[in-house]
């Protein structure tokens, strides 16, 4: 994946190795090398189905389960001090790693609602101050914004991102910069759009929002898991990411980045002023240090964030262990893999759909990721019929295990609500399920079509 | 047995002066008599179910009538522009047609028309052409379309079944989406009013709220009208109506009838206190001991009622109400103290109102925005527009306590500026066909008018006087009786309903009111509030105020405790 970074800084999205297998697991073998179906042994998956929903929940590996089964007994009934190791800092430190960035800066959260909250709650906002979003957020972002609107009196714009094959990064990041006013303070955007599946050209975005002085907030909901992503190297404040959709984590888990340092080569700007709500870190008397105007910390805000009172424990032990195995398998590689499987889909939907009928960007390589939406049916007019979407993911998964799903979204210029079919592709799919996913999707869409 | 316990049985009896002329949802009036028993015979998408504690929130949260659900971002009901609402429709929901047939969402799309009918509309119409997309197209094409002051039924289903509201559509018989012009917190609340009631295809074989109606109402409510008089009303049980398909009402009773009789209060107390009457028609009668269930302390928004309305286009004494000092001088006139003691009996707590938004109600500002009594300048507002030996108008009423006392004290009021009035009273029907008809007030003699406006929800309800009281419009049916129209109070009416922000959009429509304050557009009288229940027989049991239904009983759930349970 490249990202579109400046010349002296490092990519966002990295090309890198992963970590040496670990010993001892002769289950899993070399997995820098294995086979993908050798890969797919090693997760959770029900026997014939298609599963290509990942944008929803991802699957979860046997070696994931394991982790929770054994430290939850592990930790059942005893005595001993549960406070330090709900700080997480071990799984901190190798998630971090996982990302490019330094356990000071990690936070592991229930969710990327979660994190996004606490970020959003956590920003030194007051009356006036402008947020400039997407009507394409999660509504968990917006909702958040929306109180904090009503709470301090902000004032949130939302912009509608385009939607088709043939949008482009520059017409998205245009978008952003005709919103900046002088009262904007935040612009905050998801990485990928769950509805559309686009990939915002978050690089891009960021030094927009640095060339105005702006905080970034980014809904990296989608990101870990799919992309071998440099968080530092986004250039944003603050990501708040999934740890179980494809990264493949528990239920209940997420990893919050945000920002302690200042790295010249990714994001100049001073440390915004954050307030980390929800601690039991934060001292009950003075404040904590200044924060740093250098790439060298002067506390550490990850703590602050993550020590809140008891912590499953096993929570945090099995999202390392994802991300761990993930390292394992080589994220370039599963990046690679991933995306590859997404263009045969796409690919594969356009010859099946036509490239028109698609939701998702297509023609700008830098836009693309593991999501695609489309309209299946003949009819443009089936596309704000939300009982006819859901209807044909329903029956994709009632009658052939297909599992997908449908989003609702605004299209610029569009008096109406859109609804689309999305699948997602990730490591532990191949093409031969994309092949067969497409057939059904296309026979059943048909057949809907024809209004039988 | 529970010797207290209601069993079904038995006819509820209503007595009293109110109409029975408006049975119509599509011209609902949430100020006549006739809409206490909409609730009956006609359901909505979403509805309020009775509470008999109003400081619960239930008691004024909307929730799904014919509708499987409200619709949310966690049902896809609602998306997150806050512009498209999709709605489930109950399958199980049959009109009273023979054979009976299922409600489908064509039947909820005609009634939207039906709304929008240029023969007599409800004035709350306002609230879904600010907010549908397409609806203020389709009304508007209706009333061009149909120029007839008296057209037949086949034109009017002629313009509906050739003309589409482009953003109501079904997507197959239970679902339907609603398209808007703008986010609207409260469009729930706005499809929960009764004007927006599904009509079947038979209505469009009638003309609107005419006699044959009335005579052909199909229902889906638990009741349905059987015999209906300018002097009775008469329900018996719907037979198609099914309790697992509706969630709020129950069909406790053999029946209900309404007599409308020439009455005042104490013989209405009398007739109810006798054992002859069950409940208050029309008219508000206070039980004679303590009932809890209007406390005040409900925190819910007062009415505004009532108000004096100017008449601006009466060519009267020199067009003299279309000059803001003579409005003025009025307000400075009328001891509303005074009209606070005529309503000392009703059962419902009265303040003296100094704005418009009153009590409770978003928006509201504790200040005093109206103009205090002061004769001094009441006359010198006359002198300085050319009336200084005063003028003569006259002040319309329906024969409806506490109207006519109202009326007569505050044309005292005015006989001491100088200011000549000459009192008109009607019959209910009348009066309100008169006050709605634009036309009619141009030419027919009226200049000043008491009417009064509850809220039409509670929450996020700052629109609920300004927009259906004081927005331009001229059909017939207005709660605009005045014909008010300022381009200026339109578009700050515009701007508000633009704000989602909660504290900005009380801020708006405060601007609003303020613009309408200054034009002294009407002169607000009272603010009222219900403390207690109504008056009711021994045998009433649960008769629950509505308070979005202008605290009417919900005669849908009205049980009686028949003598058989006494033995």
């Amino acid at each position: 994946m490249v990202a579109s970074a400046p010349a002296n800084a490092a990519p966002a999205v990295r090309a890198r190795e992963s970590s040496p297998a670990r010993s001892g697991e002769p289950q899993r073998g070399s997995l820098q090398t294995a086979s993908w179906e050798s890969v797919r042994e090693l997760f959770v998956l029900p026997e014939n189905a298609i599963h290509l929903n990942t944008g929803t929940i991802g699957a979860m590996p046997h070696a994931v389960l394991d982790t929770i089964d054994q430290v939850t007994r592990e930790w059942s009934g005893g005595l001993m001090d549960v406070y330090p190791p709900g700080m997480y800092p071990e799984h901190r430190e190798r998630i971090a790693r996982a990302f490019g960035v330094d356990q000071d800066e990690m936070v592991i959260t229930h969710n990327a609602t979660e994190g996004m909250a606490r970020v959003i709650h956590g920003l030194d906002l007051h009356a006036g101050d402008e947020v400039i979003a997407t009507t394409h957020e999660c509504y968990s972002v917006l909702s958040n914004f929306n109180l904090l609107r009503n709470r301090h009196g902000i004032i949130l714009k939302t912009i509608t991102l385009p939607s088709g094959y043939h949008v482009t990064a520059e017409e998205i990041v245009s978008l952003f910069e005709k919103a900046i006013t002088p009262r904007t303070k935040v612009l905050a955007f998801a990485g990928i759009a769950l509805f559309t599946g686009t990939l915002l050209p978050m690089r891009q975005i960021c030094e927009l929002a640095q060339r105005h002085g702006l905080i970034t907030v980014i809904d990296g909901a989608l990101l870990p898991g799919m992309l071998n992503i440099d968080l530092r190297a986004l250039g944003a404040d603050f990501v708040s990411c999934a740890g179980a959709k494809f990264q493949c984590g528990p239920l209940g888990t997420g990893i919050l980045y945000v920002r302690n340092k200042v790295f010249q080569e990714h994001n100049p700007l001073p440390l915004p002023a954050f307030w980390p709500i929800i601690s039991t870190w934060y001292p009950m008397m003075g404040s904590p240090p200044p924060r740093t105007r250098t790439s060298v910390a002067s506390d550490n805000i990850g703590d602050f964030l993550q020590m809140a009172g008891s912590a499953s424990i096993a929570r945090g032990a099995a999202l390392a262990k994802a991300c761990e195995l993930w390292d394992e398998i080589g994220r370039t590689r599963i990046e690679q893999r991933v995306l590859a499987l997404a263009d045969y889909a796409r690919h594969r939907i356009g010859e099946a759909f036509g490239v028109e009928a698609m939701y998702s960007p297509g023609a700008d390589a830098r836009l693309r990721s593991a999501l695609i939406a489309f309209h299946p049916f003949r009819a443009p007019s089936d596309a704000w019929n939300v009982k006819k979407v859901a209807g044909f993911v329903s029956r994709l998964e009632s009658e052939h295990r297909i599992w997908t799903r449908w989003t609702e979204f605004d299209v610029p210029g569009s008096p109406h609500q859109h609804y689309a079919a999305r699948i997602c592709t990730h490591l532990f799919n191949n093409e031969e399920e994309i092949d067969r996913a497409v057939c059904v999707m296309r026979q059943l869409a048909d057949e809907m079509s024809r209004g039988a | 047995m529970n010797r207290t316990e209601p069993r079904l049985g038995s006819v509820l009896r209503l007595y009293g002066p109110g109409e029975i002329t408006r049975l119509d949802p599509a011209c609902y009036h949430p100020a006549t008599a006739s809409s206490q028993v909409n609730r009956l015979f006609a359901r909505q998408l979403f509805s309020y179910r009775p509470e008999t504690d109003l400081r619960s929130w239930q008691a004024i949260a909307p929730v799904p009538d014919l509708a499987v659900e409200i619709p949310s971002i966690y049902n896809a009901g609602l998306g997150a522009s806050g512009t498209s609402y999709v709605v489930h429709l109950r399958s199980d929901v049959y009109w009273d047609t023979s054979p009976s047939r299922r409600l489908v969402a064509e039947d909820v799309i005609r009634g939207l028309k039906r709304m929008c009918n240029p023969v007599i509309r409800s004035p709350l119409l306002t609230y879904f052409l600010s907010t549908v997309r397409g609806l203020q197209e389709f009304c508007d094409g209706y009333r061009a379309d149909v120029r007839s002051s008296n057209p037949d039924p086949e034109q009017l289903a002629r313009y509906q079944n050739s003309h589409e509201i482009a953003g109501v559509f079904a997507l197959d018989d239970q679902t339907l989406v609603f398209e808007l012009v703008r986010p609207t917190l409260a469009f729930v609340n706005i499809l929960a009013l009764p004007c927006a009631s599904p009509a079947p295809v038979e209505y469009d074989a009638l003309t609107p709220n005419s006699p044959e109606f009335s005579a052909n109402i199909r229902s889906i409510g638990p009741y349905r009208p059987v015999e209906v008089s300018t002097t009775r009303l008469l329900f018996e049980p719907n037979l198609a109506w099914r309790q697992e398909s509706d969630p709020i009402r129950r069909q406790y009773l053999d029946g209900l009838e309404v007599i409308r009789g020439p009455a005042d209060r104490t013989d209405v107390a009398d007739r109810i206190d006798a054992g002859a009457a069950d409940l208050p028609w029309g008219l508000r009668v206070a039980p004679d001991h303590e009932d809890r269930s209007g406390d005040t302390s409900s925190g819910l928004g007062y009415s505004l009622d009532p108000y004096v309305v100017f008449n601006m286009v009466s060519p009267r004494a020199d067009s003299a109400l279309s000059k803001r000092e003579i409005r003025q001088a009025i307000a400075h006139a009328i001891d509303k103290e005074t009209i606070a003691a005529l309503v000392s009996e009703t059962g419902w707590a009265a303040h003296p109102a100094d704005s418009i938004i009153p009590i409770g109600n978003d928006g509201y500002e504790d200040a005093q925005l109206g103009y205090r009594p002061d004769l001094a300048k009441a006359r010198t507002l006359l002198a300085e527009a050319g009336y200084p030996d005063g003028l003569s108008l006259t002040a319309v009423c329906p024969m409806l306590p506490p109207y006519p006392q109202i009326t007569r004290s505050y044309a005292a009021d005015l006989a001491k500026i100088g200011i000549r009035v000459a009192i008109s009273e009607l019959a209910v029907e009348d009066y309100y066909a008169l006050l709605e008809d634009p036309d009619r007030a141009q030419h027919e003699a009226w200049d000043m008018a008491c009417l009064s406006w509850w809220p039409s929800w509670f929450h996020r309800n700052s629109q609920a006087f300004l927009q259906p009281l004081f927005q331009a419009n001229s059909w017939r049916g207005t709660a605009n009786c005045g014909q008010f129209h300022d381009a200026q109070v339109d578009k700050l009416i515009e701007t508000a309903l633009d704000t989602v922000d909660p504290r900005e959009c009380d801020l708006r429509w405060q601007a609003v009111q303020q613009e309408v304050v200054d034009a002294c557009a009407i002169v607000p009288l009272l603010f009222q509030t219900p403390v207690t229940g109504p008056r009711r027989s021994q045998r009433v049991r649960h008769a629950i105020p509505l308070p979005a239904l202008g605290h009417a009983i919900d005669l849908a759930n009205v049980r009686l405790v028949t003598s058989e349970v006494h033995r």
